[in-house]
């Protein structure tokens, strides 16, 4: 089934909400950061980071709550986020727009191999 | 220190988020081992980065609501767009046809260095282009510590694309006699082509450089222009070069609005040809770099005084004058200059009324508003979104306004390019123009603000106890002191409108009722140009002319004259005398020449054969001129006097004709004496031929008699209405133009008036409700709601009123025989404004009287 509009992702919001959804429990700003560089390749700003997620919790796509403060002197309590049922259904859709745009490509060949 | 900065970094960032971030940050800070500094900086970067993004999702928010809200009420938004075009489609229109002449510097390089050379009157100040002496203007080529260089520019002569004939007055191309270093005085580069070489100056060889409009115009912008030869009669003319856009021929193009270009020729270089002791015309020099306006007229003071006679003047019998230096910059368009003002200031009226109905429109709709604005209050909507949201909604209906009247312009640029004056349609900046565009988003925001800021600011201001406590449609009493302030205003501005538009519209009326002197309906001027007719004046030729000329059909009469009382070759005749501290021109005229013109004679009669034929030595002079002469005499009893002058023999006076006026609205019809034709050698340069009623005159008719019989081919024929009608075209355009604004800003005011009496009947419903339960009577009522709304408009009438009579001296100059101040003219303006007034507030009070309160009180 095609997306509908307003279930199209943009580019960073795709990579915020698959970052949230790999961290699973662990997902707040700076452990979604380095995961997206780390597997992405993507060095997003801290504020881009941090403007996406306010925006993807307007759009009820992620919800957050605060955890327990940390077990260090001092430690503050982080903002964990994690995806909802409409967040999810929305990275299903850009992902199912991808597979099929990239159906019958050259993406979706074998790569030969070298002699 | 660095907790300042870090508590102001702090402030940075959204409250929901600041805790979260600052603990992410800290871990962050304790990890990479980063200072408090860097720490406080990279809190605020973030907090600055993240304050954008939310206002940015704000303002596409407020976008969004704005355009939900406007489309659910589609006749507020249609009435609200369709006000803010027309304010801005006048504005724009209008500073498009003036920038060049108000607001742009003049398109020379170091314009400020420019003046212009000219003699001036002492007496009357006035300033005459046409003539300085020339061994002066030598004096100061040559030797001069203060003035670089002099460049001057003579008349215009037509030219055409074809060596023969046969072509029609509008193949015809004016080009302007100018000297051989114009441009390099006023520091112009050709936009193709290039400027005269010192060969060409040298060996005199004709060449034209044309405007860039003509270019374009008649020529579809063609690349291969330079080479192309036109042609004076059978003198060929190469174009060497097009002039860049919007190129100005220095305190000329007032004069002469139709030029097409200019030209450098062997009859045209003004400056290489004058003899010593002649006069130049319209000389513009350039300042040394370290010179000042000051240092070049002491220097002109002393040169005048060491060449001139004590008087000031090469000529001892002339007016006395004074050569004067006068800055280029101050001097152009001067005469253009006031009306373009008040065109200006019209408009900006204009402008005004539409801010004010916008913001009356949103004030009105704001109210009906008040719950949404309390319960988002509530909710927690701040302050100053209240305000974005209702900015965002006045600007979406500005930035639409302001689309449909740029259509609309862009649609009828031709016919309004038709429409405007010459000079102003010549420099008229298209739409498309960059500053045109700026000018207009400037408006359109600046406007969008105003009138979107305070209806804003009010929303901002309501409290939800409030609208609880009043319920809905409670409001005992109209209390908005604004909403009143701005009707008062749109009173105010209304009646300085329409003020301006009775006065000048008086005022044309008057001109077109001006008495000439002369018939102008049938009259055809013939100008003649070129040399064949100057050294036959007396000769056969003249004769065989007007012969050939009276044969053509339709003809009633013909005359000639070596100067024209109409037309095109200029107003005053080039000799004439001083007399008792005036002027009287000299013209030689043929005996049918009052005939023709149908100009009476108060005593005496025109002169007779035998006269015209013997060069008699007799005279007649117009009543003007009877007067200068004979200040103490009645002007009928002067005829048979002897009139007496060193220059020339003494001459009976044989008849005194009534003043004539070369064009409308002339206030001091100049004195003039005339003589019988060929009694002095001077130049025949005009024919006036008078056809019987429902006649035309053909060019190729008058071509064929005039080359068959003098073997003239160069000439310029006019209608006389048509060529009287010219002196009419800027008054009438200043006086429709002033109509359809006051019309427009009345048409606004009564919109806006319309729209808050409508809004008031609607929020006192209740009021009226009870009073009518109360007893009382519904034409009452009426009267009440009427009475309300009128008053602040009067108010504000009486206040704009008051505000013109003291502005009216400055218009005063622009009016013809119309007293600015004359109580008639206040009277029918307060009447219209009042009429205007009740009929606009007229159906919403009669609506509200009519209040049924049974209903209303079950209802609540």
């Amino acid at each position: 089934m095609a997306p509908q509009p307003e279930q199209l992702l943009g580019e960073v919001e795709q990579l915020v909400l698959l970052a949230v959804l790999r961290l699973d429990e662990e997902a707040y700003a700076v452990s979604i950061r380095a995961v997206i560089l780390e597997e992405a390749g993507v060095d997003l700003s801290r504020g881009t980071i941090y403007v996406t997620l306010e925006r993807l919790e307007r759009k009820g796509y992620v919800t957050s709550w605060f955890s327990d403060p940390q077990a260090v002197r001092g430690g503050k309590a982080r903002r964990l986020f994690r995806l909802k049922p409409s967040g999810l259904a929305a990275v299903r859709a850009s992902k199912r727009a991808i597979d099929r745009l990239a159906a019958g490509t050259i993406l979706t060949k074998p790569v030969p191999r070298k002699a | 220190m660095t907790d300042l900065l870090r508590t102001a970094a702090r402030r940075c960032i959204p409250a929901d988020w600041r805790e979260s971030v600052m603990a992410d940050l800290e871990d962050e800070a304790t990890r990479r081992g980063w200072g408090e500094t860097r720490l406080a900086l990279q809190l605020a970067s973030l907090g600055i980065r993240m304050r954008f993004a939310t206002a940015l999702d704000a303002v596409a928010c407020d976008v969004r609501f704005a355009l939900r809200s406007l489309l659910a009420t589609r006749w507020f938004a249609a009435g609200a767009v369709l006000t803010f075009a027309l304010g801005i489609g006048v504005n724009v229109a209008v500073f498009s046809a003036v920038d060049r002449l108000l607001f742009r510097p003049l398109p020379y390089a170091e314009p400020e260095r420019l003046v212009l050379l000219r003699e001036c009157a002492l007496r009357t100040g006035e300033c005459s282009s046409a003539s300085f002496p020339s061994a002066v203007a030598f004096s100061l080529q040559s030797r001069s510590a203060t003035i670089a260089d002099i460049a001057v520019a003579g008349f215009s002569r037509p030219y055409t694309r074809d060596r023969e004939g046969g072509v029609t007055q509008d193949e015809r191309f004016q080009l302007v006699g100018i000297s051989a270093r114009t441009l390099r005085v006023l520091g112009v580069r050709p936009l193709l082509g290039r400027d005269i070489s010192d060969t060409e100056i040298r060996e005199r060889t004709p060449v034209a450089l044309i405007s860039h409009e003509t270019w374009r115009a008649r020529f579809a912008s063609d690349q291969g222009i330079i080479g192309r030869v036109l042609w004076s009669g059978r003198s060929p003319t190469t174009i060497i070069g097009v002039l860049p856009p919007g190129f100005i021929i220095p305190a000329f193009s007032s004069q002469v609005s139709d030029w097409a270009g200019l030209v450098f020729d062997h009859s045209g270089d003004l400056w290489a040809g004058l003899p010593p002791t002649g006069r130049t015309m319209n000389p513009v020099a350039r300042l040394r770099p370290a010179s000042s306006v000051e240092a070049a007229q002491a220097e002109l003071d002393a040169l005048a005084a060491s060449s001139l006679t004590p008087g000031g003047t090469s000529n001892p019998a002339a007016t006395p004058t004074r050569l004067r230096v006068l800055p280029l910059e101050r001097e152009s368009f001067a005469t253009v200059r006031p009306y373009a003002w008040i065109v200006v200031a019209t408009a900006w009226l204009v402008l005004l009324i539409a801010c004010v109905n916008l913001a009356n429109l949103f004030l009105a709709r704001g109210r009906s508003r008040e719950h949404f604005a309390a319960v988002a209050h509530a909710l927690g909507a701040s302050s100053i979104r209240l305000v974005t949201t209702s900015i965002a909604e006045s600007l979406l209906v500005c930035i639409t306004g302001a689309a449909l009247a740029w259509v609309a312009l862009t649609a009828t640029e031709r016919l309004l390019s038709a429409l405007l004056p010459p000079l102003f349609s010549r420099y008229a900046a298209g739409f498309t123009d960059l500053r045109v565009l700026g000018f207009a988003v400037l408006v359109t925001f600046a406007t969008a603000f105003l009138s979107g800021f305070v209806p804003g600011l009010r929303l901002a201001r309501v409290g939800i106890l409030g609208i609880l406590q009043r319920g809905n449609g409670r409001e005992s009493h109209d209390q908005r002191p604004g909403a009143r302030s701005l009707l008062a205003a749109e009173g105010a501005l209304g009646a300085i409108l329409v003020l301006g538009a009775a006065l000048t519209g008086r005022s044309f009326i008057a001109l077109t009722a001006d008495d000439l002197g002369l018939q102008p309906q049938g009259l055809y001027g013939i100008s003649i140009m070129g040399s064949r007719l100057q050294a036959s004046t007396n000769g056969l030729t003249v004769d065989q002319t007007l012969e050939a000329l009276r044969q053509l059909p339709g003809t009633e009469m013909v005359a000639a004259a070596d100067w024209s009382p109409v037309g095109t070759t200029g107003a005053a005749p080039f000799f004439g005398v001083a007399v008792n501290g005036g002027r009287v021109g000299l013209a030689q005229v043929s005996r049918d020449f009052f005939a023709t013109l149908r100009n009476g004679f108060i005593a005496g009669r025109s002169f007779t054969a035998e006269e015209q034929a013997g060069r008699a030595d007799v005279v007649i002079l117009n009543r003007a001129a009877a007067r200068l002469l004979w200040p103490d005499r009645d002007p009928v009893t002067v005829t048979g006097e002897i009139w007496r002058l060193d220059t020339m023999p003494a001459r009976r006076i044989v008849g005194i004709t009534a003043d004539t006026k070369t064009t409308y609205g002339e206030l001091e019809p100049g004195a003039m004496a005339f003589l019988p034709l060929g009694a002095q050698p001077s130049p025949l340069t005009s024919v006036l031929v008078r056809l019987h009623s429902g006649r035309q005159l053909r060019v190729a008719d008058v071509q064929a008699a005039l080359r068959t019989s003098a073997g003239v081919t160069t000439f310029r024929l006019n209608y006389v209405p048509e060529s009287m009608d010219f002196a009419l075209r800027d008054p009438r355009f200043r006086a429709v133009l002033l109509t359809v604004l006051a019309a427009a800003g009345l048409a606004l005011a009564a919109a806006g008036l319309f729209a808050v009496v409508s809004y008031t009947a609607a929020t006192r419903t209740y009021e009226m409700g009870v009073r009518l339960a109360l007893g009382a009577v519904p034409n009452r009522l009426w009267r009440l709601m009427l009475r309300d709304a009128c008053m602040p408009v009067v108010a504000g009438m009486v206040i704009g009123l008051t505000a013109a009579w003291w502005m009216s001296s400055l218009a005063q100059d622009l009016l013809f025989r119309t007293n600015a101040r004359d109580p008639i003219h206040y009277v029918i303006v307060a009447a219209v404004l009042v009429a205007t007034t009740v009929l606009a507030a007229w159906i919403p009070a009669s609506r509200a009287a009519r209040v049924n309160p049974l209903m209303l009180l079950r209802a609540q």
